[in-house]
């Protein structure tokens, strides 16, 4: 991968921070043709990479690239809160690696000005000068580490002095490149979370149609030294590998169908017997991530029965019932029902909870604080309609499409958090952690289960 | 952890930073008393991103001016960052260039870093000026912070004068030998900035043998930018020069790299031909763990060197391979069915934009290898909140993942779609639903019950670019499947009333063409519509008329005829489409012309419409699909279109794959290779059989002193062995070596003497040039033996030969073993030689002089290549 060039505006493409690695493209105009993309092509026509022409026009469909001959340069960006942060390349350049580049450099961003938003990249100009040299030289990509990174930059001058020599950066000639040399804690605790997320696609007629689960192995680690952790999970794999068949039938294993670890895991260890060892980096980071495709019952299940009287008012009959153990508690339960746009006069009756009206989002909330397992709950809204409805409205000029609108239909989304319960029934069964110097170290362990991308379709 | 973010939170404009106390930073205390006008309370400093006047620049000159008397550091360093300040707001400071350089001699490397940055910047508008700066940065080159050299190096290198070329060579130099791996790398990356400046004095520099040298650096980040910066010196020859042995090492070292540097080794294994089939198969083990990492690009590289591989050592139509040996396709499979899970993950895990990128690769993937996606069909449904684009996408990938068992519900999802607000969203799915039909791919009954669902939304006259589009896709079938007729013909009539885009009105009429015969009303309302053929805009509308009305003459001559004539008058006077105007003539003269009209009616009638295959000729494109395989996870595979159409000529590299035949026959024991030279670490990979290379490839070396012997399993035939070249003149002066006539040394005493002997003592000439070359190996093995000079083993490479060669001492100067590994590259001819010395004088000077002589011997002795 080569980049050109990195840049960051708002979102208006207005320029806030750029380097310039290789000097091979104007990066001015660069600039300004990205501004000239974000203003002129239509929100659904914008991709994440496109081409610009060896004569500066924007090519707007992928398809026609090539067609006015070779030439010109390559944008990939990425949207982080009110920035884009945007590479230009003008060779054949390796795309999902300047991707991941372009996320992995807001990561660095976020972990040290705490949010990345145009005001911390205001704040911090020298800082990130520095950041984006050290991250990357002649637009080849470097040192992405964000705690190696640390020894490298001389934020506010603090690490130097006049009469002490600044330390060399010592990870990086380490073997373990994430971690420095003599990390000290008072305290030695280590932070495990277990985070589920359940993703789920249920057609208007009530089929899934699609749930998966993706979860993570979260730590927050404040361990001296260079620690050596080994982690167990009730992995079936693992028991099958050790020759602990029972436990693996008996049904209090999991089969994790595709996991990806942090760089300091040991992979070839985990192929052999799938122990997973590691010394982990100082501070927060995802030790794994993992995927089930399975069937899942949805935790939470939502009917909708809506009867609209055209020109006078709609009706909605919402059921919904919680599908897990009656000893986990969901909190904080939104099920979030869309609405007309041009609805009005909204009345609620619920049998617990609260329901609001949203007119900006078009939406209704109803918002469940504590939803125990095995309960169902009933909710009725009400609310008028105009007259004569926006389509009919509109109708004149949309050729006869009246009555064919049917975008406020969306899906009805779900938000909750489990806490102490995992869908997949994943546990951690020990986390073992030796160190040279032979201290006893504190692990938590946490789990919980939240919603991921938990659509169900309206009829 | 909590004083560093309150140190990164420390912020402009300078009246914050000071008034917040930096803890355990130097000097400690906040500055003696604000500085005027800094102390100005809560809020914004508005003024400092307001745009500039030019009195704030002054301002700041004055400011920079009080810079050599200021005390304070922390009052220095906000005066500096204020200048950096308004350079990155884009307000020209390029006037206090005289007053930044006045301040480059520091101490503070803060202050350093940001007069280096300011340096760099306007470097290019000010040459004359930069250069002045020479001095200080070349200085500070050899500074003792190894922090501050690697900065002053980075700068000196970026400031893109080639005026300055002269005065960064050297520092460069000695940076490659830094005892810094941070200096190091920075100085590879100085190396490639000097070559896009002045491509002459890099010339002159010579700096290539040493890069590839640094292969062997310990650090894994030196080695990372030594592949990118020779693959980027080296592009006109089609990348880094890279043999078995540097191939071997580097993967073996692989667990040692960074998550990004990584991508530089798995970048190569794409180029690199194994040895033989087991050798693919274990760099494929050995790769296979990188799969499990969350990069993205780490995951998609290794897909492609896997995918090389597979093109590699899998078994082609007219090979010779035993039968069990895996095809070529068999091999692509397995590795695609290998990769799903992790892109899938990736894919349900990924943000937008990453998801954009992967669906892309999907695609290819799916079209490389059909079905083996087809099971992950629900995680291509769509969701409300993807974008657009990814939700075209998807809808694509769709189609193209139906089979009999899950094509029902991909219909039905289809289906839904159809509907959509998004317009293109809504085509999409119909051509989609269209595609799974041409294709036959959803079983007994899926093309009827898609020709319905098509028919009914060519009824959805409430969205006119539906019905369009339907339309669109019927006049396709039809020609697929004739048998849809009976399905399609009904709503003909009714659909040319409402459907007005043009390319469904065509299509309209197309199919009314097509279906005349059971269309009892086709006629008239191709007549409504002849009657208005002046204000039909759309040229393949006409087309499409003028055709179907020569078609339904021929099914029903009494009640066409007078339009056909209508139409045929029309057409040819029709000026405004050329085509149009031709095809109006051919059909008028068909008709005149032919006494039969039987004859004609073959012609036009004739069911050669009808498609065989399940592409249009425009649709097949396997071609480009195979090229674009070739060029995986590049930009190629977004566009879906070739390099060299896009990417201007220059910027193009054009990769070449080494070695270019099979060195190993396939039968042959894999004995894989690390340079012995390279001192390879413990394998973290465990269980790959990628052992460190001495150990293995001696074990196929019989005991006994033979030139024929086969060290490295290069396979050659050796067995004719030609006579021996006439010994040279005799040996050079020596004075401290003498080598015995006869040694004795097994194969197995070999290897332990080669590995006793740690590398960081072994000698290494690198690269003397040779005129010509042997043409065999014998051609340095027997001039060498008139010099005592024995040969363990030899092989030939396509682009070297290769001798392990050893010699031992009179047992009056000492007894000790030499152990030479000899390289003699083929093109340019070279010789390169690495040099162990085992026992014997431990005097290190004496043992130089030894070795030197050594040297001169066996230059000697192939005096007859060199120059």
């Amino acid at each position: 991968m080569v980049a050109s060039a990195i840049f960051i505006t708002d979102l208006t493409g207005k320029p806030l921070i750029s380097r310039n690695y290789r000097g091979d493209i104007p990066l001015t105009s660069a600039i300004e043709k990205f501004a000239t993309y974000l203003v002129e092509v239509e929100d659904d026509d914008k991709k994440p990479v496109f081409h610009v022409d060896g004569n500066g026009d924007v090519v707007v469909e992928t398809e026609e690239v090539g067609s006015t001959g070779p030439g010109g340069e390559t944008f990939v960006y990425v949207q982080h809160n009110n920035l884009y942060l945007c590479g230009v390349t003008c060779k054949n350049s390796n795309i999902a690696l300047l991707v991941t580049f372009l996320y992995k450099l807001a990561a660095v961003f976020k972990d040290y000005f705490g949010t990345l938003e145009e005001e911390s990249i205001r704040d911090n100009f020298v800082v990130i000068y520095e950041l984006l040299d050290e991250t990357m030289d002649h637009g080849l990509p470097q040192s992405l580490d964000s705690t190696i990174l640390r020894s490298f930059i001389t934020q506010e001058g603090n690490r130097m002095a006049d009469d002490s020599k600044s330390k060399p950066p010592v990870a990086l000639t380490n073997a373990v490149s994430w971690r420095a040399e003599g990390i000290k804690h008072k305290k030695n605790e280590i932070f495990l979370d277990v985070v589920e997320k359940l993703n789920l696609l249920v057609a208007a007629n009530g089929t899934v149609l699609h749930s998966e689960i993706n979860g993570a192995v979260k730590m927050k680690s404040f361990l001296s030294g260079m620690p050596e952790l080994k982690l167990g999970l009730n992995d079936k794999l693992m028991f099958e590998a050790t020759g602990r068949a029972n436990q693996a039938r008996s049904g209090k294993s999991v089969e994790l169908e595709d996991i990806k670890f942090h760089q300091c895991v040991r992979l070839a260890r985990f192929e052999n017997d799938r122990t997973i060892s590691f010394i982990p980096p100082d501070g927060e980071f995802d030790l794994m991530t993992y995927r089930l495709d399975t069937h899942v019952k949805p935790l939470i299940w939502v009917e909708a029965v809506v009867e609209p009287h055209r020109g006078s008012r709609i009706e909605y009959m919402i059921k919904t019932r919680s599908q897990f153990k009656s000893r986990s508690v969901a909190n904080n339960v939104e099920i979030i029902i869309p609405v007309p746009p041009d609805v009005d006069s909204p009345s609620f009756k619920s049998s617990v909870g609260s329901v609001t009206y949203l007119p900006d989002k078009d939406a209704v909330v109803w918002t469940i604080k504590q939803f125990h397992g095995g309960r169902e709950y009933l909710m009725r809204a009400h609310f008028g309609l105009p007259s004569i409805s926006r389509e009919e409205a509109d109708g004149e000029h949309k050729g006869g499409s009246g009555g064919m609108d049917t975008s406020w239909k969306k899906p009805i989304a779900v938000k909750f958090e489990i806490p102490y319960f995992t869908v997949s029934g994943i546990q951690v069964r020990y986390l073992k952690i030796i160190e040279r110097s032979g201290y006893q170290a504190l692990p938590w362990v946490r789990y919980i289960t939240a919603n991921g991308d938990y659509q169900l379709r309206m009829a | 952890l909590h004083s560093y973010r309150r140190r990164t939170m420390a912020t402009f404009p300078p009246n914050r930073t000071s008034n917040m106390p930096v803890p355990g930073g130097p000097g400690g205390a906040p500055p003696p008393g604000a500085p005027p006008g800094a102390s100005s309370s809560a809020g914004r400093d508005e003024s400092y991103f307001t745009e500039s006047r030019k009195g704030e620049v002054n301002e700041l000159r004055m400011l920079l001016r009080t810079f050599a008397t200021e005390r304070d550091k922390q009052r220095k360093r906000d005066i500096m960052k204020k200048v950096i300040a308004y350079m990155t707001l884009g307000i020209d400071v390029s006037r206090l260039f005289t007053e930044m350089m006045l301040a480059i001699e520091t101490r503070d490397l803060v202050i350093k870093k940001m007069v280096y940055l300011f340096l760099c910047n306007y470097a290019e508008t000010h040459p004359d000026l930069a250069q002045m700066c020479t001095n200080t940065l070349v200085k500070d080159c050899g500074n003792e912070d190894p922090m501050v050299r690697g900065l002053a190096l980075r700068s000196l290198c970026s400031l893109r004068l080639p005026q300055m070329i002269e005065y960064t060579s050297e520092p460069l130099r000695r940076s490659l030998q830094d005892g810094h791996a941070y200096v190091r790398k920075t100085g590879v990356m100085g190396i490639l900035k000097m070559y896009h400046l002045n491509k002459e004095e890099f010339d002159k520099a010579s700096f290539n043998d040493i890069l590839y040298d640094m292969l062997r650096d310990p650090d894994s980040s030196v080695v990372t930018n030594c592949i990118l910066v020779l693959n980027e010196i080296m592009a006109d020859s089609g990348g880094m020069a890279l043999n078995r042995a540097v191939m071997l090492h580097l993967l073996n070292r692989i667990h040692e790299f960074s998550e990004f540097g990584i991508l530089s080794v798995l970048d190569l294994v794409p180029r690199y031909i194994p040895a033989n089939d087991d050798e693919g198969f274990q760099i494929m083990n050995l790769l296979d763990p990188v799969l499990r990492t969350a990069n993205a690009g780490a995951v998609v590289a290794t897909i492609r060197a896997f995918l090389s591989i597979a093109d590699a050592v899998g078994k082609r139509a007219g090979d010779d391979r035993d039968e069990d040996s895996p095809t070529v396709d068999d091999l692509k499979h397995q590795v695609v069915v290998r990769i799903k899970a992790p892109l899938v993950t990736l894919l349900a895990s990924g943000s937008s934009e990453l998801t954009y990128v992967l669906l892309k690769y999907v695609d290819q993937l799916i079209d490389l290898c059909p079905g083996i996606f087809d099971d992950e069909y629900r995680v291509f449904y769509v969701r409300y909140h993807d974008q657009s684009h990814i939700k075209h996408s998807k809808v694509r990938i769709l189609a193209k993942l139906a089979n009999p068992d899950n094509a029902p519900d991909i219909v039905a999802e289809l289906g839904e779609l159809v509907a959509n607000v998004d317009e293109m969203m809504g085509r999409i799915a119909v051509q989609s639903m269209a595609s799974i039909a041409m294709h036959d791919s959803g079983g007994q009954g899926a093309v009827e019950s898609i020709a319905r669902r098509l028919v009914e939304m060519l009824d959805l006259h409430g969205i006119p670019h539906i019905s369009s589009e339907a339309a669109t896709a019927l006049a396709s079938l039809v020609r697929r499947h004739p048998s849809i007729v009976s399905v399609v013909s009904a709503p003909l009539p009714r659909a040319l009333k409402y459907i007005s885009e043009p390319a469904g009105k065509a299509s309209v009429i197309f199919l009314l063409g097509e279906c005349g015969e059971s269309i009892v009303e086709a006629p008239y309302v191709l007549e409504k519509v002849i009657d208005s053929y002046d204000s039909i805009a759309d040229a393949a509308v006409k087309t499409a008329l003028l055709g179907a009305t020569v078609k339904l003459f021929f099914y029903r001559p009494p009640e066409v005829k007078n339009m056909l004539g209508k139409v045929l008058k029309k057409a040819t006077e029709d000026v405004s489409s050329q085509d149009l105007h031709d095809r109006a003539l051919f059909y008028y003269r068909l008709l005149r012309s032919s006494p039969d009209t039987n004859i004609a009616k073959s012609i036009v009638t004739s069911k050669s419409m009808t498609m065989s295959t399940k592409h249009f000729a425009e649709e097949d494109d396997s071609e480009l699909r195979a090229a674009l395989m070739h060029e995986f996870n590049t930009l190629c595979t977004i566009y879906r279109c070739k390099a060299e159409n896009f990417i201007d000529e220059e910027n193009i590299v054009k990769f070449v794959k080494v070695p270019k035949e099979h060195p190993l026959p396939r039968e042959a024991p894999v004995t894989p290779v690390t340079d012995p030279g390279v001192n390879t670490n413990t394998n973290h990979m465990g269980g790959v059989a990628m052992a460190d290379a001495p150990q293995q490839s001696v074990t196929t070396v019989p005991s006994t002193v033979s030139a024929e012997v086969d060290l490295l399993g290069f396979g050659d035939d050796l067995s004719a062995m030609s006579v021996p070249t006439p010994a040279p003149v005799g040996p050079a002066s020596l004075q401290s070596l003498s080598l015995k006539s006869e040694v004795i040394l097994n194969g197995e005493d070999y290897q332990n003497k080669w590995s006793s002997v740690p590398d960081a003592e072994a000698v290494i000439i690198p690269a003397l040039a040779m005129s010509t070359g042997p043409t065999s190996t014998d051609g340095v093995e027997e001039p060498l033996k008139a010099f005592n000079v024995f040969t363990m083993a030899s092989g030939e490479l396509s682009t070297e030969f290769k001798f392990f060669l050893y010699g031992q001492e009179e047992d009056a100067y000492g007894g000790g073993f030499f152990l030479i590994q000899a390289v003699v590259s083929k093109a340019p001819f070279n010789l390169s030689l690495t040099i162990k010395p085992n026992g014997g004088d431990t005097n290190p000077t004496k043992r130089k002089e030894k070795i030197d002589q050594l040297v001169e011997l066996i230059k000697s002795a192939l005096g007859e290549y060199f120059p």
